[in-house]
């Protein structure tokens, strides 16, 4: 599994420096356009919508790893059970970094005083080391990211049909996230996000599933 | 047991409802230089994926050393297959670079080396940093060899591995093949449909026809069985009686059968008045697996 783990880790040092620097690039705009002062512009739309792009971001790079990757490595003798634990761990590096990273750019706007708009609230929402479903967001977004390349690579349509669910429920999961993070212990919100948070853990179980069986009969092409 | 004998045994594999490999039998022993001849959609990606574990098979098994292969790191490590490389890759082109083949290469293949690599590469005039997407067709063969060559792998596995080479390129590469052979003694199994060039190099030949393998035997022997005896339509018959005629071409009374057989039966055909010729490997071949397209 190391190996497979070295494999992976080469291409996730880029990804998620690309992340990084994609942040790193959103806040100096925001900062340098006069966001913190209430500027309505492209950088605050990116700034707002930063946990948004990070799903998607996860969502491509997962598939990546699903498809081209996987070919590559089971090419040159990866065992497919090393390749799928490997992967779980890059899916958690993923996760982790994302979250991190979520909890520093919901933090920016109270840190430097930024003017209050609705927006931040939003993306205070789903910030914070101690809102674990944004994390968990992350991995099933990545999960059906990946069953998605898997998928793809067997049937174009069934592939395209996984993208769009995908697509459609990181959304969801990331509005879900927004209404109800404030949601009170024993209130409807708070039952339907907890529902919800259920339904991630499903999807993303089953997602899992479905990988390890496909990658299991993998076939290198 | 040799330890290092590749077996597959009673290996089946179906793609939906067309079967592609059917019940085959095939012992790779070590040491050697193997050529794998055959038509297009005999198998023959198939059944090297087969035995490399990066197909599935839906019977039968594949061992080395009398291990399965099948997700056995032990076994995997000694194997090397180097496939043809694609310029595109599921849903797109393939924009990995040769540096990214080759650093990936270097994690999985517990012998390789660099060093080889690196010669290889300015050998090839390769740049590491170019797409395989902006590649020539031999160009990816070249990148091809050099991911086998440099593995060190035990059992190094080509496929198509001149594809796209030109006729110098060719020469080169089975001259590095026969050198890394004389030193490291390694097993290679090379897919080619240029089968006369290679010929020389093969120690041993395998021929696979529609899934089952027609032969598997010393390049040198295997010729030596196969002929074309011409002359007068009444003597070639005469002289072909318990022989096995592969196929017949006629003009007028002139015909030229392709016969397999030795011994007494062929040293009649000698003593007769027929011309009687050796075949080369690309005919023999044509005349195994043939089919009559050929005619």
């Amino acid at each position: 599994m190391v190996r497979s783990l070295k494999y992976l880790l080469r291409s996730a040092w880029v990804s998620l420096g690309a992340m990084l620097a994609f942040a790193a690039i959103v806040t100096a705009g925001a900062c340098l356009t006069g966001v913190p002062q209430g500027a309505n512009n492209i950088f605050r739309t990116y700034f707002g919508c930063f946990p948004l792009l990070t799903l998607l971001m996860l969502f491509l790079y997962t598939y990546g790893l699903c498809t081209s990757d996987l070919n590559l490595a089971l090419s040159f003798g990866a065992r497919r059970r090393d390749y799928f634990l490997a992967l779980q761990l890059i899916l958690l590096l993923y996760a982790g970094v994302s979250w991190a990273l979520q909890t520093v750019m919901s933090a920016i706007p109270d840190l430097f005083g930024w003017t209050s708009v609705d927006r931040w609230s939003f993306l205070m929402s789903l910030g914070g080391l101690t809102n674990w479903r944004y994390p968990l967001a992350c991995l099933t977004i990545m999960a059906l990211g990946c069953l998605c390349g898997l998928l793809y690579t067997r049937s174009r349509a069934w592939g395209i049909v996984v993208m769009v669910l995908a697509i459609l429920g990181g959304i969801a999961a990331t509005t879900v996230l927004l209404l109800f993070a404030d949601a009170r212990p024993g209130s409807p919100g708070s039952l339907v996000a907890a529902a919800l948070t259920c339904g991630a853990v499903a999807v993303t179980a089953v997602c899992e599933l479905l990988i390890w069986r496909t990658v299991n009969r993998y076939i290198v092409r | 047991m040799n330890p290092d004998v590749l077996r597959a045994e009673g290996v089946c594999k179906s793609y939906g409802k067309k079967e592609v490999l059917h019940d085959l039998d095939l012992t790779i022993q070590p040491g050697k230089i193997y050529g794998l001849i055959g038509r297009n959609g005999a198998g023959k990606t198939t059944l090297l994926g087969i035995l490399t574990a990066q197909n599935t098979l839906d019977s039968g098994a594949v061992t080395y050393g009398g291990q399965p292969v099948w997700e056995n790191q032990a076994a995997l490590d000694h194997i090397c297959f180097s496939r043809e490389l694609q310029p595109t890759l599921f849903t797109g082109p393939n924009n990995l670079k040769v540096k990214h083949y080759l650093k990936s290469a270097a994690i999985y293949y517990p012998n390789w080396d660099q060093e080889y690599a690196d010669r290889l590469l300015a050998g090839f005039k390769l740049e590491p940093k170019k797409k395989i997407c902006q590649l020539s067709k031999g160009q990816m063969s070249m990148v091809t060899i050099l991911i086998a060559l440099a593995s060190r792998a035990p059992i190094t596995i080509l496929d198509e591995p001149a594809a796209g080479l030109d006729v110098v390129m060719r020469e080169r590469f089975y001259q590095l093949l026969l050198e890394d052979y004389a030193q490291t003694n390694r097993t290679f199994i090379v897919s080619t449909h240029i089968i006369e060039e290679a010929a020389s190099v093969f120690e041993q030949v395998i021929i696979l026809d529609e899934g089952r393998i027609l032969e598997n035997s010393p390049t040198d022997e295997l010729i030596s069985q196969f002929h074309y005896i011409s002359g007068r339509e009444d003597i070639v018959d005469q002289v072909c009686r318990g022989l096995e005629v592969l196929s017949v071409q006629q003009m007028g009374r002139h015909k030229t059968a392709a016969v397999r057989g030795s011994g007494v039966k062929l040293e009649a055909a000698l003593s007769a008045d027929v011309d009687v010729s050796p075949m080369n490997l690309q005919n023999v071949f044509v005349a195994l697996c043939g089919h009559g397209d050929a005619q």
